[in-house]
């Protein structure tokens, strides 16, 4: 394919925030100046806290948020400016799954209807019975039954519900699945069985996987690479065996020693060297680099100069003064 | 062995029934557990599995219709059935409980320090001003950052971590001998997590105080429980150390749950083994053992006669075949 | 015609595939009506407003008596066989059954019609504001605003008097047109909330069209709070009806309703209170009942129960 497939340039996402009564609307960047490309059948992870506009930056490659500033390159074509109009048949190409099951399906629609909903809209040639034939397929892909088609959102665990949400998202065949905490709100035991799904999915369809979430061990399983943002900027983004294996940013080794490991021997230790302090306000976020105030090798010039984001050989970005001298120590 | 130990609560054949116009749910069966001083016990299960219930009974805080059975004693003194004004007393003084959520447990519209301080003046008759005092001590206990400003901010006006910080400076105002932690960084990032659990590792060292900790994710657990009891559909399936538990889990359960985590120090191209089907509902009471439908090895026998608990390998299983150390040392 | 040769083919194969038997499905609604079956009071109401309604329709068939006829013979006789008036007879001698059942056929008609007007237009003036947002919902809501300030009741008064007195369609629709107001809140409230859901922005994600959304999610996920209402409005206008036809600006003789059959019986209370009794009655059975209709099915259609 030439051109891009997936490519973002310098997007920003801003929303005003009302300051309260007679004070003036201030600025949140969510996304603040992200460039990215993913390739066709890639998986891409976004991690990063809570607040961090990770799910922004996937909403407005969906244009489900408004875009502020930059590019959003899709197929090889700009979509950032489009209106809902023009936007309505590109959106065959690029489905979400939702990270709260059951509140994504609407409660008064079968699943069958559910799941038909996408088909209804953009592949209006087809008769009631082939979109029939066509959701019982998908249902049996996604591991649910096709007795199941005329049955309410309600009569389904948690993990049925998300199957029959990524059924939803999968039957027009789309050529990015947007995965927003698709596993955070299920069991454990249940979380396994997702992966494993999306795992199939991914590589029996070729679809791109944007793969949104704070697990940062699921993101490892699934993605080929890692985008780690805060507050709205990427601080890295690398391969995940070399973010995984070695990763240079301090806030990706903080948010990796974080992640607890179910091992009585290794766990005790790691609690005490996950980060300190907890994400700034995104209202006012620090100068310089954002992340130098949670930062233990935070020096003055990370006060006063944003990093830029520097290209490395081996595929990787990342936004640190001092990552070589960093990369030494450890 | 136990009597050496001073066990600081000690929960005997603990049910918890309701009785439903559906029907009768089951939501605890006969749980029995002994927590000592200075020591934390990870309850470990998925949703529905009771654990929250378990401890809920204990506070006296279920919902009336709620049938309770068995015995809790706190250092020897029976919980169930006591005196609600005594049970009232007793909670926040000598027992405390954090959850999941701060802000349903925080009141919107008083100032935090407030809150602090009125657990104070209720239980040890301190006058407000002592109290205000005492409570920044607490705020900076719990390792609030500026505590002296949160003091009179609003719950609302904190994160969610600053929240559960506050949460915990509020079960700490009067000592308690044992703290049940409810899912209290379910809702948090990994990052502020990992900061709530070695806050609670580091009070509960410097106060002997005793620590339930209950909740979904074995990997928090790891971290700083000593003992660990494994619930599924509302009864222990396994009990027993940590390092028993989790590097040498004898329930298939128990395994199964740490094969099916997806690990950051595991080898990614190891396959994630899913268990199969759904967590069981209270409502639907499954006939042998509870997770017969959704073990890998599940003979006949596993579909009639459930197993009891009982000792092996130093650990308490409910099992009628066990894993044992050899078939356990390979896959680990 | 290619195509729907293909799609007749498919059709036989399709029809295969998916005519698997509904296995133990179990709908909303049926769900609904199964949790509302075992709310006994909820069963109770409904039964005995069934039971009045067809008395309503089919009882004064069974009399001699018509309900304008003035019977010399009994002029305020108590309940009584012989003359076959069952529940006696008013100051002019009318038949009270008669009178309270043309009541009863009044008040339902008034309840069910003035609340389907409240309904129209509560819940399309609700919607738009909920789902469009922003300036116009702000006015919209506003004009509500102003409309509550003002005091209803001169309002129906005015429209009463304005037109023809007693003129029952006036009557329907001045009720009505003042019992919308707090449908619309209601409605906008819920389409606010249905907004922000996950699976609109599921719907939004797909392409659906906005006609499609407001047709297939806003409005189904609507009909619960608004059937709800519905059930508690009713009431609310039968005794918003009683009460003008009490005053004297209601139904006009020798037309009766539940409200002027008690103002009536209320000036004849010490020496006939039958005349007050049958009436009221009925009345006051039938706001009960619509009272625990509404709860039931509140509790029945509540989701977080499912």
């Amino acid at each position: 394919m030439s051109g891009a497939f997936l490519k973002l340039d310098a997007l920003r996402v801003y929303f005003s925030v009302s300051g309260g009564w007679l004070k003036p609307a201030r600025k949140l960047k969510a996304v603040d100046g992200v460039s990215l490309e993913i390739a066709p059948g890639e998986a891409l992870g976004i991690v990063g806290e809570s607040g961090c506009g990770k799910s922004t930056l996937a909403r407005a490659i969906l244009q489900l948020v408004d875009v502020t500033a930059g590019q959003v390159v899709w197929l090889g074509r700009p979509i950032e400016s489009l209106t809902v109009r023009q936007m309505r048949p590109l959106r065959a190409s690029m489905q979400i799954v939702f990270q709260d099951p059951l509140a994504s399906l609407n409660p008064r629609m079968t699943v069958g209807e559910i799941v038909a909903e996408p088909l209804r809209v953009h592949r209006a040639d087809l008769s009631r019975e082939q979109r029939q034939t066509e959701v019982a397929q998908m249902l049996e892909r996604v591991g649910l039954s096709r007795d199941q088609i005329n049955r309410y959102p309600h009569e389904f665990s948690g993990g049925q519900c998300q199957r029959i949400g990524i059924a939803r998202a999968m039957i027009l065949k789309p050529k990015l699945l947007v995965c927003d905490e698709p596993v955070s709100a299920l069991d454990v035991s249940i979380q396994a069985q997702i992966i494993n799904l999306l795992e199939d999915l991914k590589r029996e369809s070729g679809t791109s996987i944007l793969f949104v979430s704070h697990n940062l061990a699921v993101v490892r399983r699934l993605c080929e690479r890692v985008l780690v943002l805060y507050l709205g900027k990427t601080m890295e983004l690398a391969p995940s065996a070399a973010l995984f294996g070695a990763p240079l940013h301090p806030y990706t080794r903080g948010l990796l020693a974080s992640v607890p490991i179910p091992d009585p021997d290794l766990q005790p230790a790691r609690l005490e060297t996950s980060l300190t302090g907890e994400l700034p306000s995104p209202l006012a976020p620090p100068s310089g680099c954002v992340f130098r105030t949670r930062c233990e090798f935070a020096i003055e010039r990370c006060t006063v100069e944003v990093p830029v984001l520097e290209q490395l050989p081996d595929n990787r970005q990342i936004a640190c003064h001092r990552w070589q001298e960093l990369q030494l120590k450890a | 062995m136990t009597s050496a130990r001073s066990n600081v609560l000690e929960i005997e054949s603990l049910s918890v029934r309701y009785e439903t116009p559906d029907g009768a749910v089951q939501a605890v069966a006969d749980i029995s557990l002994e927590i000592a001083a200075g020591e934390c016990i990870g309850v470990v299960g998925e949703s529905g599995a009771g654990k929250s219930q378990a401890f809920l009974a204990v506070m006296g805080l279920l919902a009336p219709n709620a049938q309770v059975a068995g015995d809790a004693r706190l250092r020897g003194r029976e919980l169930l059935g006591a005196d609600p004004r005594a049970l009232r007393d007793l909670r926040g003084a000598e027992l405390a409980m954090i959850f999941q959520d701060p802000m349903t447990s925080l009141a919107p519209h008083i100032v935090v320090g407030d809150q602090i301080a009125e657990v104070l003046v209720v239980h040890k008759n301190m006058s407000w001003r002592e109290a205000r005092a005492q409570a920044l001590q607490l705020l900076e206990q719990a390792q609030v950052t500026d505590a002296a400003r949160r003091l009179t901010q609003y719950p609302h006006e904190l994160s969610g971590g600053m929240r559960q910080r506050v949460m915990i400076a509020i079960a700490l105002a009067c000592d308690p001998v044992m703290l049940i932690a409810d899912e209290p960084t379910t809702a948090l990032d990994v990052s502020v997590q990992a900061q709530i659990l070695s806050l609670l590792k580091r009070l509960m060292r410097e106060r002997g105080m005793a620590l339930a900790l209950i909740t979904h994710d074995l990997g928090v657990v790891a971290g700083l429980a000593d003992q660990v009891a494994v619930l599924y559909a509302g009864r222990i399936v396994e009990s027993g150390s940590v390092r028993k538990l989790l590097k040498n889990p004898s329930h298939p359960y128990t395994a199964a749950l740490l094969r099916s985590m997806p690990r950051i120090d595991a080898p990614v191209d190891e396959p994630l083994v899913a268990i199969g089907g759904q967590p069981p509902s209270p409502r639907q009471p499954i006939a042998g053992c509870p997770f017969h439908p959704r073990c890998a090895a599940a003979p006949s026998r596993c579909t009639t006669e459930r197993p009891e608990l009982r000792r092996i390998d130093g650990a308490q299983v409910a099992c009628h075949f066990p894993r044992s150390n050899s078939a356990s040392a390979i896959t680990l | 015609m290619a195509g729907s040769i293909r799609g007749c083919g498919m059709n036989s194969v399709a029809s295969t595939a998916v005519a698997t038997p509904r296995v133990a499905e179990r709908g909303l609604w049926s769900d609904a009506w199964r949790r509302l079956r075992r709310n006994r009071a909820a069963m109770v109401a409904l039964i005995w407003i069934l039971l009045v309604a067809v008395l309503a329709v089919v009882g004064p068939y069974f009399s001699p008596h018509p309900f304008d006829e003035l019977d010399w013979d009994h002029m305020g006789v108590p309940p009584q066989m012989e003359a076959a008036h069952w529940l006696g007879t008013d100051r002019l001698g009318r038949d009270l059954f008669v009178r309270t059942m043309y009541g009863v056929r009044i008040s339902l008609q008034i309840g069910l019609l003035a609340t389907f007007v409240s309904l129209l237009i509560g819940v399309v003036w609700g919607a738009t504001a909920g789902y469009v947002g922003g300036r116009i919902d702000h006015w919209m809501m506003r004009f509500v605003d102003v409309l509550y300030a003002l005091p209803y009741i001169f309002i129906v008064i005015i429209l009463s008097t304005l037109f023809e007195r007693g003129n029952i369609f006036v009557l329907f629709f001045a009720i009505g047109a003042v019992g919308w107001l707090t449908m619309a809140r209601i409605v906008r409230g819920q389409a606010l909330s249905l907004k922000r859901r996950e699976f609109i922005e599921a719907a939004l994600a797909s392409g659906v069209s906005t006609p499609a959304i407001l047709a297939r999610h806003i409005v189904p996920n609507l009909i619960g709070p608004v059937i709800i209402y519905v059930t508690l409005t009713i009431p609310q206008m039968i005794l918003f009806e009683s009460f003008l036809s009490f005053l004297g600006l209601g139904v006009q003789e020798p037309l009766a309703s539940l409200g002027s059959l008690i103002n009536e019986g209320a000036q004849e209370m010490e020496s006939a209170v039958w005349m007050l009794l049958v009436p009221a009655t009925f009345l006051v059975t039938l706001l009960m009942s619509f009272n625990f209709l509404g709860d039931g099915l509140r509790d029945a259609l509540d989701p977080r129960d499912a």
